[in-house]
C-alpha cells in the first residue's frame, strides 16, 4: 500500500454558492439540469451517463433551441468517445440544424467525418506468431501495434536512430514496450487493463524514473495522460492512411493544453533492422 | 483553511437541515475521508456525486476525495477510475495527480516491466530531483517524447545502462 499523505482539507463547495444550490436543487430532474449534469459527465470522461443525460435533456420540452443545439453538440462528442461515429455525427448535424453558424458543431463534424485509418487496410498484419493478445478493445490502436518495430522520427534528429518495439506479454495479458538506440535502451514500460474500467495504464520507465499513464485508446488513436515535472502532460496519437503514427504532445499550463512537441513512428520491418545491424537474427 | 471550512459546513448544515443534499453529503464527506472512515466517506460521496448537485471544480474534489479514500481502503482499481476522472476535470490537482500514481504504482509494480530498474524513482506531479534528467521526457508508449530521447541519443557514449 502507497503511503497517502492527508489531504489538505478542502471546500466543497464554498460559501453563498453552496448555500443556494442547498435551496434550490432538491430533487429536481430535466432538461436543463439533466444538460448541465450531462456536461459534468462528459467533462469527467463519464462518456456513458453523460449520452442518458443529454438524451434525456432531449426529450424535455422545456429546452430552448440554443440549449438543444448544445445538448446535440455534447452528446455528439461523447458518442465520439465512445467510438460511435455515425450517431456522433447524427448529433453534429442536428447541432448545426439548430445554430447554423456554431463553429464548434461545425469543427466537430469535420472532425468526426475525416476518414480514419483503417488498420486491417493500411498496415500488414503482423507474423501469426506474434498475434496472441486480445486484439480489439480496449486494446485499439495499441494492438494494431504489437509485434511492431518503428523508427522514433523526430524533428531535426536522425530519422533512423532509434526504434520502438511492442509486444504482447506470454500470458497475452500485457503488453510491453521498449526504445532504443544502437548503443542504449532508451525507454521500457508496460501497459495493462485496469480490471474495472477496463480501460488501459501504463507504466515508462526513463533514466531511472518511473512514469505512470491512463490512456483513452481507440481503434486509430490514443491519448496518453500522464505528469511530468510537476505539469500534466498528454500525448494523441493518430494512425495515418500510410500506416505511420503522428504523436502531438501537450502540456497542461495556466489552464489550457499547449502544444509543444511532435514526432512521428514509421514503420520498419524487423528484417530492415537485423540488416542495419541493430538486431541479432534470433 | 480547515477553520473555513467547517464555518462553511456550519452554515450548509443550517442551511438545509430537514434533508440531505448533495453538498451536505459532499462536506461530510470530506469530513470522513480527513478522520479516516473511509467507508463512510465513500458512501457519502457516492450519494453527494449521484445527487447532481455538485458541479465543475467540485465534481473533482468530490471524485479525488472518494478517489483517496479508495486508495487509503486498497482498493487501487476503484481509486483509479475516481482518480482519472478527477484528473480529467482539473488536471492540475496535484494531490489527485499524486495519488493517481500511487494507485498506479501499487498496480504496475517495476517488477513487472522487463528491463526496469529495481531502484527507480516514482516520478508524480513532485518536480524531478535533477530537473532536467528527463530532458522532459514524457515517457509513453509512443510518447517517448522527443527531447528526452534525443537526450538519451546524444549522451549514448556516456550511460549505456539507458534507462537501467
Amino acid at each position: 500500500m502507497a503511503s497517502v499523505r492527508p489531504r489538505c482539507p478542502r471546500l466543497v463547495l464554498t460559501g453563498l454558492a453552496a448555500v443556494a444550490m442547498a435551496f434550490a436543487a432538491s430533487a429536481r430532474a430535466g432538461g436543463p439540469e439533466d444538460g448541465e449534469r450531462g456536461l459534468t459527465a462528459l467533462q469527467s470522461g463519464d462518456y456513458e451517463m453523460a449520452v442518458k443525460l443529454f438524451t434525456r435533456a432531449l426529450e424535455d420540452r422545456r429546452m430552448i433551441r440554443v440549449d438543444r443545439a448544445l445538448a446535440h453538440l455534447s452528446r455528439g462528442k461523447a458518442l465520439l468517445a465512445l467510438h460511435e461515429t455515425a450517431r456522433a455525427e447524427a448529433d453534429f448535424r442536428e447541432a448545426i440544424a439548430l445554430k447554423p453558424n456554431d463553429a464548434d458543431a461545425i469543427a466537430a463534424l469535420a472532425d468526426a467525418q475525416k476518414p480514419a485509418a483503417s488498420v486491417s487496410t493500411a498496415v500488414a498484419p503482423p507474423d501469426a506468431s506474434e498475434q496472441h493478445g486480445p486484439a480489439g478493445d480496449p486494446w485499439g490502436l495499441l494492438a494494431s501495434m504489437a509485434g511492431r518495430y518503428y523508427w522514433y522520427e523526430a524533428p531535426g534528429d536522425d530519422p533512423n536512430a532509434a526504434w520502438l518495439h511492442l509486444e504482447w506479454t506470454p500470458d497475452g495479458q500485457a503488453m510491453t514496450e521498449s526504445l532504443q538506440s544502437r548503443k542504449n535502451r532508451l525507454l521500457v514500460g508496460r501497459f495493462q487493463i485496469e480490471p474495472r474500467s477496463r480501460k488501459i495504464i501504463g507504466a515508462v520507465v526513463v533514466k531511472r524514473q518511473a512514469l505512470y499513464q491512463t490512456l483513452d485508446v481507440g481503434e486509430s488513436a490514443m491519448t496518453q495522460y500522464g505528469f511530468e515535472q510537476a505539469a500534466p502532460v498528454k500525448s494523441v496519437s493518430r494512425l495515418q492512411a500510410d500506416g505511420s503514427i503522428d504523436v502531438n504532445d501537450a502540456v497542461y499550463r495556466a489552464g489550457a493544453w499547449q502544444a509543444y512537441r511532435h514526432f512521428r513512428l514509421v514503420e520498419v520491418s524487423r528484417d530492415d533492422l537485423v540488416a542495419r545491424g541493430l538486431l541479432s537474427a534470433k | 483553511m480547515k477553520v473555513a471550512g467547517w464555518i462553511v459546513l456550519g452554515v450548509l448544515a443550517c442551511a438545509s437541515a430537514a434533508h440531505a443534499n448533495g453538498p451536505d453529503d459532499a462536506n461530510a464527506g470530506l469530513a470522513a475521508l480527513n478522520a479516516g472512515d473511509y467507508d463512510r466517506a465513500i458512501s457519502l460521496f457516492d450519494r453527494a456525486l449521484a445527487s447532481g448537485q455538485i458541479q465543475g471544480d467540485d465534481t473533482e474534489v468530490a471524485f479525488a476525495c472518494r478517489g483517496r479514500a479508495y486508495l487509503k481502503k486498497g482498493d487501487y482499481a476503484s481509486a483509479i477510475v475516481d482518480l482519472d476522472r478527477a484528473r480529467r476535470i482539473k488536471p492540475d490537482d496535484t494531490d489527485a495527480q499524486n495519488d493517481l500514481v500511487a494507485a498506479l504504482a501499487d498496480t504496475i509494480p517495476l517488477s513487472s516491466i522487463p528491463g526496469a530498474p529495481r531502484n527507480a524513482s516514482i516520478s508524480a506531479s513532485r518536480p524531478a530531483a535533477k530537473p532536467n534528467a528527463l530532458g522532459g521526457l514524457l515517457g509513453a508508449l509512443v510518447a517517448g517524447a522527443v527531447a528526452g530521447v534525443q537526450q538519451g541519443l546524444q549522451n549514448a557514449d556516456q550511460d549505456p545502462q539507458g534507462p537501467n
